[in-house]
Order: structure tokens, then sequence, then C-alpha cells
């Protein structure tokens, strides 16, 4: 019998039956005590907030947009259900401002921008994390200096328990509306290497009901052409080598077929499109130390993207529309770090990027983009004092098939941080930074038929932000307290905007926007008799986020669209040794769906509550996870895209074994 | 008829009597059912057609003689939004039909915006293209769609009559003249079988369909590349293309029915007919100001002559360079009806000028994107 099904069998058969010592048959039933919660990280001198997923699970989270949206400042463009897009914007500087990295390399999107969260599964994830200006790690690709904002989604890696060299997890969820989704995750570890392969699978009819109102009526219907199909793959190769080095190997794949149903149309529920999708990746990350004072990255990877977009109707030549797009991108990135003096770390980074898009859509000219980009940055720290200061150098040039090429892009931005620790040896920071960074006309800014413009300039974002953090207990039974505040102030200027012309739409970079605004988070743990631990959470955003285009306009110094001046989020875990319960709401104030700031053009404020009950159940040294999860559970009717509902109340049950 | 028969009836007609007697039965339409009072005097009916999947079309009413506008006038009277992306809007016998393209349906209102009539096209498979222009003649409305497909409406209970499947790609704007509906035939998408590679086809005439065999013939009428508006007045017939984005821009033409052809006159977006003249809108866009710039043509009926003077003469500064999304004529006195949009931005505003083009008032349009007024007296 191999050793990997010898320990499957012992899990699955009464200990007893196996012969096993009495005192292994008393450990069913034990709970897991989960570790300290991630907190976020209160010595940086750029916000950073951190969520371990394994706690968000015990919260009912389920989904990458789910969990992104819990941190302050980010709004999630959500277009409800688990096929419709979801996008990520941080202090409303836009989605294509945010820059995405799985593993520590950078996913990217030249022809859209900005990158679907939604297609990204919390199974295999450990850890999701939001930097606002710089991350906190100097060692780091250029792209990811060149970001306003950085969303860092790092990988769970296989958990060898009892000293096995095999690791085996396995979970099968189903929920509301034909949803089913197994997982399973096999590691092997052989000397210093470690490999992994996972695998998912989602199917759901995605037919939710909803309730929307039309004046004075309610309608209650059905999503219809919301179904979606996915498979995701990854393999990963994980080894320690010579000089502390490091080396991260992934092979990604994902593979989708769903409806998009579109914004509910009154009295018209005909929806016919179609979208596939087929892309891949191959990445490769080492890092190593070939002096004392010295660490060096290296980073390879290249990535396809293949969609296929089908639309059925009478106006249709043929009954029929589709066009066929696939991108592709290689990249290399080199990065290194010096430590020549005590509190003096100086980073160099330097990037290169060569993007392509093909496609069937009439008059796209496949285009070619070749990126460089040069980073450089230094880090002192002396006593209290904290500073950080970088410049980024951006060059970009393209190349079509027809038609004029855009003019070649260089520019440098610069950004500072200061971070200060007043108190001695007080866990209390304050810290302060700016950040000028842009955003680079994508292949649809430029080249999409009658409506792309190819002498788009890049859009400006300029960042100030100040904050306090503070962490300490205040009494024994509080493990940890973390408390943070941070106001800020953007400014997106030649925003890349597609204004009407005289014969159809255009790009063109028009309009500013002015944001300011306050996130708050806290957390906390206690530690209570009977081993119960009680986990909270709480972040908070306030913001003003106004239009200053046009002095003329009606929207003139409103409210953007799409936020709300008040939004927060409470999560709370209660952990005892049968069962951890868990309890989110997220609430979300009134906003505005148009850019005019009338009763007309509102959307409600709405409150969504969930709750978990998880219980593992150990079975000789292997663990069964139980989880029962109500979403939404006041089965409250609201829309984070206008027409576009979200699903009422609805169940999911999640069964996970680990060996 | 016996007593049990004549009782109720004779309820009905005393009934029928009282609504046909209503304030403005002598005008010949009724606000039977109205929820709200509407000034007498005449009414200017302004559309909005929304932003697209925003389900924000909506109805204004204006009232030239007190200068009040009710908004949502549709929702006010009937308890429910328009729908999503109206396409065209006119008045017959008292009546205003709408055609909303996103919805896909015709809806029929009595003059106080009250719903009489609806024909839903969604569940239609040949018309689920999305319904565009309509006309009213001879007790049926005639509407054209995306698909090549014309339909033929009762214009009182708006059932179906008959549907053609013309030879042309998008139908948008059409005229029903002398028995025969004509209807420009704009663009269409292709896929190249081979390549996949898919573009855009401009096509370059109106297609004629003979209303008594609603049957398409086969000689068309020859226009510039991409037809969409179509307007008739003192018995010519006055096209607008809008061109393929390429080489050809937008051409007001004036069409001879009798041979087939048509003659470019000048290039403009958008026409209103009244007082013995198209009235033109002519609109370029300077990029390196990143602003529009207007100019007011209008072309006489009678002697075929194009004038660039302004038919505007003292028009507010700001119209010179506002996106025009509309351009109506009162038939009943001449006033012109200028609305402009701002897109998803705000409400559009609607600009009033006497026959001379003198202006006379503004107003905010109640919705976005105003699209088409129509008037009744």
């Amino acid at each position: 019998m191999s050793p990997l099904l010898r320990n499957i069998l012992l899990c699955l058969l009464p200990a007893a039956a196996m012969g096993a010592e009495p005192t292994d048959t008393l450990s069913l039933g034990g709970v897991e005590v989960s570790a300290r919660r991630t907190t976020n990280p209160v010595t940086a001198a750029t916000p950073v907030q951190t969520l371990d997923v394994a706690g968000l699970r015990k919260l009912g989270v389920s989904d990458m947009a789910d969990a992104v949206r819990r941190f302050a400042g980010a709004v999630v463009k959500d277009y409800g259900g688990l096929g419709g897009l979801k996008t990520v914007s941080v202090r409303n500087m836009g989605a294509t401002h945010t820059a995405v990295s799985y593993d520590g390399v950078a996913m990217t999107n030249t022809s859209g921008g900005q990158i679907d969260i939604g297609r990204l599964s919390l199974d295999n994830v450990a850890t999701l994390s939001l930097a606002v200006g710089e991350q906190t790690e100097m060692l780091r690709p250029a792209r990811l200096h060149a970001s306003a904002a950085v969303l860092a989604v790092t990988a769970s890696r296989p958990e060898f328990r009892h000293g096995r060299k095999t690791a085996l997890q396995a979970s099968v969820k189903a929920g509301a509306w034909g949803t089913v989704s197994p997982w399973i995750r096999i590691g092997r570890r052989i000397g210093s290497v470690t490999i992994s392969l996972d695998g998912d699978y989602l199917r759901s009819d995605g037919d939710y009901p909803f309730t929307i109102k039309n004046a004075t009526q309610t309608l209650r219907e059905r999503r219809t052409n919301a179904d979606i199909e996915s498979t995701h793959a990854e393999a990963n190769i994980y080894a320690d080598t010579r000089m502390e080095g490091t080396l991260a190997v992934k092979g990604y794949f994902y593979w989708s077929r769903r409806g998009l149903p579109g914004a509910v149309t009154l009295y018209n529920p005909v929806s016919t499109e179609r979208l596939t999708d087929r892309s891949y990746f191959v990445q490769g990350r080492y890092r190593f130390a070939p002096a004392e004072k010295w660490r060096v990255e290296a980073q390879a990877k290249f990535a396809s993207g293949f969609n296929l977009d089908n639309e059925k109707g009478p106006q249709f030549a043929g009954g029929v529309y589709e066009t066929r797009h696939t991108q592709r991108e290689g990249y290399a990135s080199a990065a290194a770090t010096w430590t020549p003096l005590r509190g003096l770390t100086i980073a160099a980074a330097q990037d290169g990027a060569i993007a392509t898009l093909t496609s069937t859509q009439a008059a796209c000219p496949n285009p070619t983009r070749y990126t460089s980009i040069s980073a450089l940055s230094a880090r002192w720290s002396k006593g209290m004092l904290r500073a950080d200061a970088g410049v980024t150098l951006t060059h970009i040039s393209e190349h079509v098939d027809e038609g004029t090429r855009p003019e070649p892009l260089t520019r440098a931005t610069p950004s500072v941080a200061l971070s200060l620790r007043p108190l001695g040896g007080e866990d209390f920071f304050v810290r302060a930074m700016y950040k000028r960074t842009f955003r680079a006309p994508t292949f649809t800014d430029l080249y999409y038929d009658r409506v792309g413009t190819r002498t788009l300039r890049p859009e400006d974002a300029d960042e100030w932000g100040v904050g306090l953090t503070w962490s300490r207990p205040l009494f024994p039974a509080m493990e940890y307290l973390t408390l943070t505040a941070d106001a800020y102030y953007n400014r997106v200027s030649n925003k890349i905007v597609a204004i009407p012309t005289t014969y159809t739409w255009s790009m063109v970079n028009f309009g500013s926007v002015d944001i300011r605004g306050l996130d708050l988070t806290a957390a906390t743990g206690f530690a209570l008799p009977a081993d119960i631990h009680v986990g909270l959470t709480g972040a908070m955003t306030l913001q003003r986020a106004i239009d200053l285009t046009d002095p003329k306009a009606k929207n003139y110094r409103q409210q953007l669209p799409y936020t709300p001046r008040l939004s927060g989020n409470v999560g709370l875990t209660v952990a005892t040794p049968w069962l951890t319960v868990g309890y989110s709401v997220m609430c979300v104030g009134r906003r505005y769906y148009m850019a005019q700031n009338i009763p007309a053009n509102e959307i409600g404020a709405y409150a969504e509550h969930t709750l978990a009950l998880t219980r593992e159940v150990k079975l000789r040294t292997c663990s069964l996870t139980l989880r029962a999860e109500v979403t939404n559970l006041g089965n409250t009717s609201y829309e984070v895209i206008k027409f576009y509902p979200m699903p009422g109340r609805s169940w999911r049950i999640t069964a996970q074994f680990q060996l | 008829m016996n007593k049990k028969t004549l009782l109720p009836l004779s309820c009905l007609i005393a009934a029928l009597t009282f609504t046909a007697c209503s304030d403005d039965d002598d005008n010949g339409f009724t606000d039977l059912g109205s929820k709200v009072e509407i000034p007498s005097g005449e009414r200017v009916y302004v559309l909005n057609q929304g932003t697209w999947g925003m389900n924000n079309t909506s109805l204004t009413l204006f009232s030239p003689s007190t200068d009040a506008t009710i908004e949502n006038l549709f929702k006010t009277q009937n308890g429910v939004m328009l729908g999503d992306n109206a396409q065209d809007m006119i008045a017959s016998d008292g009546n205003i039909y709408i055609a909303v393209n996103g919805s896909n349906y015709i809806t029929r209102l009595n003059a106080a915006g009250v719903e009489q009539a609806r024909m839903s096209f969604a569940s239609t498979p040949d018309l689920q293209g999305g319904v565009r222009y309509i006309a009213a003649d001879g007790g049926y409305i005639y509407a054209t769609f995306y698909g090549g497909y014309i339909a033929r409406l009762d214009a009182k209970t708006l059932e179906i009559d008959r549907t053609l499947h013309t030879s042309a790609g998008n139908l948008e704007g059409l005229i029903v003249k002398d028995g025969k509906i004509y209807a420009a035939n704009s663009w269409a998408t292709v896929t190249d079988p081979v390549t996949q590679q898919t573009s855009y086809q401009y096509y370059t005439n109106l297609v004629v369909v003979d209303v008594k065999t609603f049957t398409e013939e086969k000689k068309g009428v020859t226009v510039a590349p991409n037809p969409n508006l179509i307007a008739e007045a003192d018995g010519k017939v006055f096209v607008i293309s809008w061109g393929n984005y390429a080489d050809r821009g937008n051409e007001f033409q004036t069409v001879n029915l009798a041979d087939g052809t048509s003659t470019t006159i000048t290039e403009a977006k958008d026409m209103a007919v009244g007082n013995g003249k198209v009235y033109l809108l002519k609109t370029q866009t300077d990029w390196a100001t990143m602003t529009t710039q207007n100019e007011w043509l209008s072309y006489d009926i009678a002697s075929g002559r194009l004038s660039t003077e302004s038919f505007l003469k003292d028009a507010p500064d700001e119209l010179a360079s506002e996106i025009i999304y509309m351009m109506d004529v009162d038939p009943t006195n001449g006033d012109i009806y200028i609305g402009v949009t701002y897109y998803a931005s705000g409400n559009g505003d609607i600009y009033r000028f006497d026959r001379n083009g003198r202006f006379i008032s503004t107003f905010d349009a109640g919705g976005q994107n105003p699209l088409k007024a129509v008037f009744l007296k």
C-alpha cells in the first residue's frame, strides 16, 4: 500500500478498526485554534492592509471580490453573480491604477487595463494584501513600483503534517442555484523541493432570483444567461537553493464558459451574449543573496489569454456576431537590494515586457507594445525615523500593422514616504506619503474600432496621505489590538474617458477628479476561558470624491458615481473547542449611479450580513472541516452596479479534507 | 335589446361621453386617467432617451403658455418607467407613440401620457434586433427594426398586422408617402467566413416597400453611405447619411423618388423640417481645443437654396459649442426646439426659439439625452 493511500484510509476508517492507540481515538472532535489573525502592519510607511484568507473563510467569505471589498478604501465593482466582472479600485483612482500580483509577479491586461479579480479562486490563497503607494518589500519588480496601489495575492502552499512527504487537500462546495465546486491539491516534498498540483472546477446555473423596483412596482424575476462553468489548474514548484535562495515556478491554466446577462432591461429579458475564456501563464521567480549585503530577484513570465465573444440576434449578419481576441505577453524582471550601511538600503529593478493583441474585431491593427520600467529606491532607518524615496522611469513604444502608431512615451514618477515612531518602544507610528503614478492608455483606449484614439496621453494620479497606526494589547485577555487611521488626498487628471463626437464616441484625455478620504481599520482578539478565542475586525471609509472637469457641467463638484460617502464592515469570529462562529456585515451608504447627484440617480444604502459555522474534526492524523454559510442573511435586495442585481439570501456548504 | 342589456350599455355610453368631453376634446385628444393636472393650451412632449442600460428613458411635458414642465410624465401616470433607450416618438390622431429600443416595445399614450396599448417585441425572434423608428399612416403604425425588418401594427391596439424581412441590414428612419414606405438601410456587421474578421458594411440605399402588398420593391433609392434620418415636407424627401467613419462624413441630401437618386447638398448631422425650411445642424469637434463648433444652416424647400447664415439669431453663446441631440419644429407656430445633451453627466437642456430664430427660453429636459419633441394643440 502506498503511503498516500494508507494515510487516506487511516483518516477515513474508524480509528479503532485500524487498531490504533486509544489516545488517538480520543482526538476526534478536536478544534483548530486559529492562529492570531494577520493584522495590518503598523510599521509600514505606506498604508498596507493584510487579510488572512483562512480567517476570512471562517467569516463566510468565499470569493475574491467578497474578500477584497473588506479592505478600507477599496471599491469592488461587482456586476453580480459568479460570472460577473469584478474589478477593484483603490481610493477611487480607477481599476486601471491598481496592479494585481500573484505570488509576487504582476498580472496584466494590456488590452483592457483592469484585472477581473472574480477569476481568481480563494481556494488556494493564503493572504491578500493591499498596499497604497509603495509596498513594504523593497525587493520587487519595477512594475509593482509603478502602480498607485498593489493588490498582492499570495498562494497557500501544501502543508506537510506529521513529517509526511505527501500532502493532500480536497474540498467540495455546494450552494444555491446549482453551484458545485470541487477542489483538490496534491503536494510532494522531495528534499528541498516541493511540488504541488491544484485543480478546481466550478459550475453554477447562476439563475438567482432578484427583486428590482420599476417605479412603484416591485418586480421579482430571475437572472437569465448567467450560468458559468470554469476550470482552473495550477502546478507549483518551490525549491530552496544555495545562497539563501528560493525558486518558485508556477504554471497556471484557466478556462471558462459563461453567459453575460448584462444589465436588467425593463420589459426585455432577452440576453444571448456568451464568453469563452482560455488563458495560461508560466512564471518563475528566483531570489537569492549573492553576498552579505545583497539580495537579488529575477522573474520571468509568459502569459497568453484568448477569449471568444459570441452574441446572437437578427441584427447581426448571419444571426451571429463573434469576435476573438488573443493577447500575449513576455515579461522579465531583475531586481536587487544593497545595504551599504546599517539602516540604509538601496533597491533597483529593471523590467522589460512585450505585449501583443490580435483580434478579429473590425480594424484591429494587431498592436505590439514594448515596455521598459526602471525603478530606483532607497530606505533609510535611524532611531525613530524611517524614510523611503524612489523614482520610476517608464518607456513605452508600440508597433501597429496598420495606421499611425502612438508616439513613444517616457515618463519619470517619484514617490516618498516617511514613518516616525515618536513614543519610543510604543508601537505607535506616524506616517506620510506622496506618490505620482500614471496609467498608460490600453489597447482598447487606443485602437478600439471607431472609438480608440492613438494620440492619447497617460492618465495621471497623485496621491498624498498621512496616517497613524498603533498596536498594543490593553489587558491580559486581549491578545492584540491594532488601530490604523489614514487620511488621503488624490488627484486624477488627464482622465481617459469616452466622449461623444460628431460621428461617434471617442477616447480622449479629459477632466479630473479630486478625492479626499479617511480610512480607519481596527482589529482585536481576546483569549477567554474554556479555550474560547474571539476576533473582531472592522474597517471604515469616509470619502468625498468629486468631479472637477467642467465648471459649467451639471455634475461639477458632485460626488462620483458609485462612491458612498461612508462604507465599512465588521467581522466577528468566536472560536470554541466545538464550533467556530463567524459573522460579518458589510455596510455601504447611499450612492449615485450617474454623475448628476439628483434623487433620480440615487441608489439606496444597504447592509449585507453573513453567518458561517465551521467545525473541524480531527481524524487521527487528518482533519475534516465542515462549514455552512448563509450570505445575505437579511435577504436584502441591493445592487453594487445599477441594474446588476446581487443575489438575495443564499446558502453554501463546504467539506474540506486535509491529510 | 332588453332592459338588462340596455342599462349597462347606457352607462357605458354615458361614461364614454364624459370621457370624450374632457378638457381637450375640442382638440381631438383626451386626458382620461390623468393623475396630474395638465396646463391648458399647447403641449410639447420631450422624449429623453436616457443612457443605454440604465432604464431611464423618460417623458417630459412642457407647456409653452405657462413655461411649466412636468417631468417623468409616463412614470407619474402609469406607475412604471418607460424603460431603456427610447429611439423615436410621434404624435398621431391625438395619441403619442413611443418606440423604446432597449426595452423593445412600442407604446400608445393618450395626451396625458396614460398608456393605452403596448406591443412588446421581446418574444418575437425576428424582431429581437430592436425597434428603431416609427411612422403613422392610414390607421397603422409602421416600425423599422435592426435586422432589416419592417412591421405594421394596428394604430389603436398595436397588434402586429404584418412583418416583412427586407434586403436591408439594419433599418433606421422611415417615412410613408404615396402608398410606399421608404426606410433607411444603414449598416450591418459582417464576418468573413474564412478569416472570421468582422467589419462594418455601410449601405447606400433606401428600401422601398409597397404598402398595399407589403412587399419590397426591387428598385430602391440610392443615397450616400449609412442613411439614418429621413424626412418629408412640402412633397419633398430629405435624407441625412452618417457616412462610413472614414472618407465620407455626414451628408444632407435631397431625394428624387421618381428616378431613385439623391443629391448631396451639404454636410449636416441633424435636421428638422418646418416653416418651409429644412433646418440643419453642422457640427465639428476641434481636438486641439476639445471644443465643438455648431453651425446652423437652413435649406429653403421651395427655392432649393441653402443658406449658411445661422437660422438662430440670438442664441445663447453656449449653444455654439454644446452637443446637440434634438431639433424639432412645432408645426402649429413654427417654434424651434433644440435639445442639448450632456450624456451621462446630467439632464439635457431644451432651448426654444420662435420661427424667426429669436431665443425665447430654456428649460431642463428632465432626463438625459433629449431625443425628440412632438406637439399637440
